[in-house]
């Protein structure tokens, strides 16, 4: 999907993969209003990792009302059935996924503690799907439970303007970033504040990402150090920095990073986006102006292929396959095994041909073969029949 | 967590209060069960395959498998377990742990069907596909074992560790007792159906064609538990943790990340920052450094676990031949062949259940409180203690009182799994820096095989008599029961002197790192524990 520039539709606001069964990936992409005769709409589109494109036509499409305004965020549930929807009027939206790739429906349902909050700048879902979090434009940050929608925080001036905000990978913190280049750091289960990052005078703390490999216990954040952009790493035991590098060369406007955690990416206000290998923090891919002079809004990793999402208002929604390193796939893995499986019966079979005296049996190389395959079900008789046989080997 | 306040109640409370933890112990536990079913469950079955393969009906003793041969159908899984280990280690690395743990489950659950299939009804094409399988079961299991313990380490909350991971561990007693009770119960379905005469009697008629099923269905019934796991494994949700933090390895990872960065100087990030270079230099696994923190500890856990495992593999292969040796079960002659299987799958359930079990959850019990280093030391010393008791005057329980041999030979069991069979798996985990942790514990774990196989096939030929007319059918002689017991209590007595090269790690691993100051209590407990060690 290229530029839409003439075409009857509206910039595109936002978007999100969604993960379905059977290694499907789905994208949702969000679109606002452009005068009179484009609405503001949600479009479904599948993906085809062959081509590494989203489809020609969305497979759904809803169109939302002239009152609702315009979609400013998307969170997907982790189980990829539903997905919230943050609309410009100050509420927000859970829309279900309904049937197969071939007759796919949205429906719309109403969330009651999330009507009338303002406009919302992040919304996300823990990684395992049990906790949702809001933060507002005006700073307020809310934490509940998922599905039930148990308040868990409530707090009306968490920061002046909340920028970013992230679950940790066991669902344990919140991390979220304010305009004014705070960060801090909540404690979710008790649903209190457990501390502020740390940062010099001159930095403002813009973005931040938990690490999602278990054995990096870490927090990635994009630091503006005057006009430099860098990405610090914060440790989560105990909070404290450990580095910085930096990797893209514009400021940075979003972050995102892979669900093996593998790799971080950084979109850039220029439209670069970049890669980084997380064990070794280097650079693996750089796209120059891939959306040429635009702030990327929306960045995200395939759950299941090394492709990227990114969308811009300028130039809508693009897709693009990283020149990363390939992961061993499985069928590569049940090729080796069975190689290996193959090798050995090829050996086994060689030495059972060439061992005779290996297996020395008392009656010499013409034992009997014994004993042969009867039915189960053999009458109890049959050793009695032996027995006739018996005084003839005598 | 302060010791003692972790019981054995306190766990199952928790258990019993969280579901998701309960269904994490068995799905853990399910790997090490069914290891434990498909190495051992081999034992019950040689000396039928014996009878059924190599029975000459006019040798007044009923035939039994060549010494060679029982090597190799014995010995050759435990081959396989070190190969898979290498194999699936290295594979981890590449793909990440959890993609390989449902590949070696469904390796396990073929491989144990195949392994009582055969190609051909020709003896010697059943024992070579029998050998093939086997190796191939081992194979699997080797890539299963170290996986086990990740997903232990993973799901594991950090108040009850300690007694979770004793807890999944003592599963494997479980494993060897169900597979005393599936042959008990294959045995005695076959000896209702047939009532078959001693090979006293009747060399011909003590056995029928069909009992070639037994030792067949024995070994295939090892796939269910597979299967089990395989099947509550991928049902399982994903639980995410930073396993870094659980496993005490947050410094680790921090100062990996640390090289990779550019790090700031400032009063208390160069505090940080010093902290964590003095506790991990750059020095490898072959470096003098290494060799001087870390050398003896290594040294330590490495022949422990070697020892422990010549002992314990060899007892629990080979013990059916002991209960043969002094009378406990019947010679072979006066028995069926059904019957035979009775009597070792008799033999070896009581002493699973009395034993072995109690042994692994006196562990789970007291880990925590008593310490590892206790543990294993009391266990290495009675072990010795009891396989001296039995050796020595060993002609008198022979003669006197097989059952008072029986009771004492269970103590060996108990000590064992009450001691270092658990300890030697958890200490290598705990002791060695972050970094070269897996290194090292899996240095230790091959050294653990490796005796696994020297105690597999090494006691097989010491075991045999000194008079040649008593060795079974195609074996040299040996040393006797009574010096291969001598053997083994020497064996288990070196142990305990290597366990004094081993620190204790109750206090440290367990500690939380969540401040300076239990970071430097931490320090403290550690540079005691070196410097009680590295004078011995």
């Amino acid at each position: 999907m290229g530029n839409d520039a003439g075409s009857p539709q509206g910039p595109v606001t936002c978007g999100s993969w969604i993960r379905r069964p059977e290694n499907l990936n789905l994208v949702v992409l969000g679109r606002s209003r452009r005068g009179n005769s484009c609405p503001s709409l949600l479009e479904i589109f599948s993906f085809d990792p062959k081509t590494t494109s989203l489809s020609t036509c969305p497979l759904t499409t809803y169109v939302l009302e002239a009152e609702e305004g315009d979609p400013v965020a998307i969170a997907v549930h982790p189980s990829g059935d539903d997905f919230v929807c943050a609309l410009s009027n100050g509420s927000c939206k859970l829309f279900e996924l309904y049937g197969r790739e071939t007759n796919m429906k949205l429906l719309a349902k109403e969330l009651a503690p999330l009507q009338g909050i303002g406009p919302q700048k992040c919304i996300a879902f823990s990684v395992d799907g049990s906790k949702f979090a809001a933060g507002g434009l005006d700073g307020h940050l809310r934490i509940m439970e998922w599905p039930s929608m148990r308040v868990i925080l409530d707090e009306p001036r968490a920061h002046k303007s909340v920028r970013d905000m992230d679950f940790s990978l066991d669902s344990e913190f919140l991390a979220s970033t304010s305009t004014d280049g705070s960060a801090r750091i909540w404690k979710i289960e008790d649903g209190v504040p457990l501390t502020t990052l740390s940062r010099n005078s001159d930095e403002k703390i813009e973005l931040c990402r938990f690490s999602m490999d278990g054995t990096k216990p870490f927090l990635f954040c994009s630091v503006q150090k005057g006009d430099t952009s860098v990405t610090a790493v914060y440790e989560i035991s105990t909070w404290n920095k450990i580095g910085h590098k930096r990797l893209i060369r514009k400021s940075a406007s979003v972050m995102s990073i892979s669900h093996d955690g593998k790799y971080l990416s950084l979109g850039s206000k220029d439209g670069d986006i970049c890669v980084v290998e997380v064990k070794k923090m280097q650079i693996y891919h750089y796209s120059k102006r891939l959306h040429l002079g635009t702030n990327i809004a929306y960045l995200e990793f395939c759950p299941g292929e090394r492709v990227l999402l990114t969308t811009s208002v300028e130039w809508g929604a693009l897709v693009t396959k990283l020149t990363v390193p390939k992961d061993w796939k499985e069928w590569q893995i049940y090729l080796v095994l069975l190689g290996l499986f193959l090798a050995s019966a090829v050996a086994f079979y060689i030495f059972f041909e060439n061992s005779d005296s290996f297996w020395n049996f008392p009656m010499g190389k013409d034992q009997p073969a014994r004993p042969r395959f009867k039915p189960v079900l053999k009458d109890p008789q049959s050793y009695d029949d032996q027995n006739i046989w018996g005084p003839v080997d005598m | 967590m302060a010791g003692g306040q972790l019981g054995v109640l306190n766990a199952l409370d928790v258990a019993k209060t969280q579901w998701y933890h309960f269904t994490a112990i068995v799905i853990a536990g399910m790997g090490f069960f069914t290891d434990a079913y498909d190495l051992f469950c081999i034992s019950l079955v040689t000396k039928l395959l014996g009878r059924l393969y190599y029975t000459d009906i006019t040798n007044p003793k009923p035939g039994v498998l060549p010494p060679n041969v029982q090597a190799a159908v014995t010995g050759v899984a435990l081959c396989g377990t070190l190969a898979g280990q290498l194999f699936f280690g290295w594979l981890g690395d590449k793909l990440g742990r959890k993609r390989v743990y449902g590949l070696t489950l469904m390796l396990m659950v073929v491989c144990s069907v195949a392994s009582g299939l055969s190609f051909g009804d020709t003896p010697k094409g059943v024992m070579a596909t029998l050998c093939f399988f086997r190796f191939w079961l081992g194979f699997g299991i080797g890539g299963d074992y170290p996986l086990s313990a990740t997903i232990m380490s993973e799901y594991a909350n950090k108040k009850t560790r300690g007694a979770f991971i004793a807890a999944v561990f003592a599963m494997q007693g479980f494993g060897i007792l169900a597979g005393g009770i599936v042959a008990l119960i294959v045995s005695s379905a076959y000896d209702h159906k047939y009532d078959l005469p001693s090979y006293k009697d009747n060399p011909a008629g003590s056995k029928v064609d069909s009992l070639d099923y037994v030792w067949r269905i024995i070994l295939m019934f090892g796939a269910v538990p597979a299967g089990l796991t395989y099947y509550w494994r991928m049902k399982m949700p994903e639980t995410a943790r930073y396993t870094a933090l659980v496993a005490k390895n947050a410094k680790q990872a921090a100062s990996d990340m640390s090289k990779v960065l550019q790090v700031e100087v400032e009063a208390e990030e160069d505090k940080l920052q010093h902290m964590v270079e003095s506790e991990h230099q750059k020095y490898g696994l072959f470096s003098k450094e290494f060799a001087k923190r870390h050398g003896l500890h290594l040294v330590g856990t490495t022949v422990t676990w070697f020892l422990l495992d010549i002992a314990f593999y060899s007892q629990n292969l080979f013990q059916k031949d002991i209960f043969s040796a002094i009378g406990w079960i019947p010679p072979a002659q006066d028995m069926n062949a059904i019957h035979e299987v009775y009597r070792i799958a008799r033999a070896q359930t009581l002493i699973a259940l009395c034993s072995t079990v109690p042994g692994y959850w006196f562990t789970v019990a007291f880990i925590d409180i008593m310490g590892r280093f206790a543990i294993q030391l009391m266990g290495f010393f009675f072990m010795t203690v009891f396989m001296f008791a039995l050796a020595i005057p060993y002609n008198h329980w022979k003669n006197h009182n097989n059952i008072g041999f029986v009771v004492m030979y269970s103590f060996t069991f108990f000590f064992s799994n009450f001691g270092p069979n658990a300890t030697t798996f958890v200490v290598p985990a705990e002791i060695f820096p972050a970094r070269l942790r897996s290194t090292c514990h899996g240095i230790s774990a091959a050294a653990g095989k490796a005796g696994a196989i020297v105690g597999a096939f090494g006691f097989l030929y010491a075991a045999q008599s000194t008079n040649p007319d008593k060795v079974d059918h195609g074996y040299p002689t040996g040393i006797g029961v009574k010096n291969s017991l001598i053997v083994l209590g020497v064996i288990n007595f070196f142990g305990m002197v290597f366990t004094l090269l081993v620190p204790e790690s109750k206090g440290k691993s367990l500690e939380e790192l969540s401040g300076e100051n239990e970071d430097d209590g931490a320090e403290a407990i550690e540079m005691a524990g070196s410097a009680r060690t590295v004078p011995v």
